[in-house]
């Protein structure tokens, strides 16, 4: 049963189906070759209950909170406040790339958007004061990744719900590890610019009233941080609930900047409700996938053959992190995400690893994959950024930080109160 | 065919982000007055679950339009145009026809919703067959446009027009993508167009 069902999924994929339609048809052949109870007759009733989930209306409300931020001028500013603070460090205006990236993950879900978003307004600083390409694009592509791990993340609300795991804990737990990849970036460029000094661009001074004076455009992202993240931690509101407060204060932020208009709108919608259509269209096909699978009992074989190997608790973790590594080079991160999670996480669970620690080991991993060639999307967001250059200078970029993400896997695997101290200490 | 479609899908995704936003709104006002004064109006949660229901359905439609759906094109960026043409025909074949097992499950659904007047088992009691008519409704024009989609894209694979068929069902460029990733919707050559039929 189980080699069917992959030989299966490899041929629908590898025909490039697309990916929700894959894993429906993988779904129903599923079910009408190896039941003879009438499982597909569910699908009605799941694709309604999945689709009025409360939760999951968290999503179209993140996407349209980065659209309405996207479209009102927000980045721009925000990344030219990061430039003034941050570019006195070794290697310049790479950490306002990275501070920029984390900072704007703090308020959108998503790391493309993130990596488009903070490419767009960079890309041209970096020819205007000649830093080393491939390093620089590297720290977009990477610091784009952050949008999954740092709440709020649509990957960790999708996670939450295949899984059953409180998406409240979940972004309470991304909020260290964020921070600290973030920190582990810039390192990597600092170290990198010390041995190479001249990587690192030509320095631009600041004075510190520049400095105090820009201040101010880190404030909309800082307040659309607090107003949904806060939310959420002073437990005033749920997921979607704050994402909806997000929507609403975003909403008064562009019209303040004098950004909001019927045409922006418009084009907010557009990008929310295509957005939300692939997200969703990809859900209830998984969760339909799912049912199947657990009805046919192949979930459960899955987990006996995993036990039966024998292996420690951490060498079956190990198996799992190369296993995600390897897929990470050759899938997308979203359809990795759905199509692994219910199966993985309750083998992970029953080796006595907490559910919501290997929910944000497993966003390190999807970000991982995001900028491992040959496919990984940020490489290929921040490649059609810039005019000119070969995509291999952004993979060449980017594979330091693959590294400084491997270091960060191993420590959040040595040292799990990293994500857990945070979430303990409210629940 | 493809105008009056596009024009019409345009509309109800306007229509749709409306009432995400009016939803947005609600669940704002909720949360509030429930935090400031107490008051809780009953059904802000259920009520977006609807009107998330619809919108999205409502959206399936737009993104097979704007050729949004993720496919894996690890190996398909490695066959010859002609294979490629077959895998996006045959693409949009297999989305249509996972439409109508929906659609067609969802019916029964929807059927007995109709027939025993069912409530929500929530303070509302809404009675469920008006969101899952519309719902309904809004699949089954998904279902019409991936089957307006696929027969479009049959007969231009029949004629050898593959560049209409990468119109229609092809995979878009990544420059396309990241295009429509900052611009809304779609490709910039594509809303010129559409904002003529719009405005």
């Amino acid at each position: 049963m189980l080699p069917i069902t992959l030989l299966v999924l490899l041929a629908l994929i590898g025909l490039s189906v697309p990916v929700a339609a894959a894993l429906g048809w993988l779904g129903l052949i599923m079910a009408h070759f190896f039941t003879r109870m009438p499982v597909h007759r569910a699908i009605g009733d799941i694709v309604w209950t999945n689709s009025i989930e409360f939760l999951l209306v968290a999503i179209p409300m993140f996407v349209m909170l980065g659209e309405i931020l996207l479209r009102s001028g927000v980045a721009t500013r925000m990344y030219d406040a990061m430039a003034k603070w941050l570019s006195w460090l070794p290697g310049g205006l790479m950490h306002s790339n990275i501070g920029a990236c984390a900072l704007f993950a703090a308020t959108s879900g998503s790391s493309v958007a993130t990596a488009a978003t903070v490419g767009t307004v960079a890309v041209p600083e970096m020819h205007k004061h000649g830093y080393n390409e491939p390093l620089f694009l590297g720290t977009i592509a990477a610091g784009g990744t952050l949008g999954i791990l740092i709440p709020p993340s649509i990957n960790l609300i999708v996670f939450g719900l295949l899984t059953n795991t409180s998406v409240s804990e979940l972004y309470l737990a991304g909020f260290i590890p964020g921070i600290l990849l973030a920190g582990l970036f810039m390192g990597t460029v600092v170290i990198a610019c010390i041995y190479k000094p001249q990587w690192g661009g030509e320095k631009v001074a600041y004075s510190w009233s520049e400095r105090l004076n820009s201040l101010v455009h880190l404030a909309p992202p800082i307040f659309i941080f607090l107003v949904v993240v806060g939310s959420i931690y002073a437990g005033w509101a749920t997921p979607t609930e704050a994402a909806s407060l997000g929507v609403v204060s975003a909403l008064i932020l562009a019209a303040f900047h004098r950004t909001l208009s019927f045409n922006m709108m418009r084009e907010v919608f557009r990008g929310t409700m295509r957005t939300t259509a692939i997200i969703m269209f990809i859900i209830i096909a998984a969760v339909f996938l799912n049912f199947v699978l657990t009805a046919i009992g192949l979930t459960t074989q899955l987990t006996d053959f995993i036990v039966s190997l024998g292996l420690s608790p951490l060498g079956t973790l190990l198996l799992i992190v190369a296993f995600y590594l390897i897929l990470g080079c050759f899938m997308e991160t979203f359809s990795m995400l759905i199509t692994t999670a219910t199966i993985v996480t309750p083998i992970v669970v029953s080796m006595g690893y907490d559910p919501v620690w290997f929910g944000i080991l497993l966003m390190v991993l999807l970000e991982t994959a995001l900028i491992t060639p040959p496919i990984g999307i940020n490489l290929f967001v921040v490649q059609s950024i810039r005019s000119n250059g070969v995509l291999k200078d952004v993979m060449i970029g980017a594979l330091p930080f693959v590294f400084t993400m491997f270091a960060m896997i191993a420590i959040l695997i040595a040292y799990p109160q990293l994500a857990l101290w945070l979430p303990n200490l409210f629940y | 065919m493809i105008k009056p479609l596009n024009l019409f899908i345009h509309i109800i995704v306007q229509v749709g982000g409306w009432a995400m936003l009016s939803a947005a709104f609600l669940v704002t006002y909720d949360v509030i007055t429930r935090k400031l004064l107490n008051i809780s109006i009953a059904g802000a949660d259920e009520i977006s679950g609807y009107v998330f229901a619809i919108s999205t359905a409502c959206a399936y439609s737009y993104a097979l339009l704007t050729r949004a759906n993720i496919r894996i094109d690890f190996i398909y960026n490695k066959l010859p145009v002609k294979i490629q043409r077959i895998l996006d025909v045959l693409g949009m074949l297999l989305t249509a026809g996972f439409f109508g097992v929906i659609c067609f499950y969802a019916f029964n659904l929807v059927a007995d919703a109709i027939e025993y007047g069912s409530r929500s088992i929530t303070p509302l009691q809404t009675p469920l067959a008006i969101p899952q008519t519309i719902w309904f409704a809004a699949l089954c024009f998904a279902l019409f446009t991936a089957l307006v989609l696929t027969v479009l894209s049959f007969t231009a694979l029949l004629k050898g027009d593959h560049q209409r068929v990468n119109k229609l069902v092809g995979v878009p460029s990544f420059d396309e993508e990241i295009q429509t990733e900052l611009h809304g919707g779609e490709e910039i050559s594509h809303s010129e167009a559409h904002s003529s039929e719009k405005d």
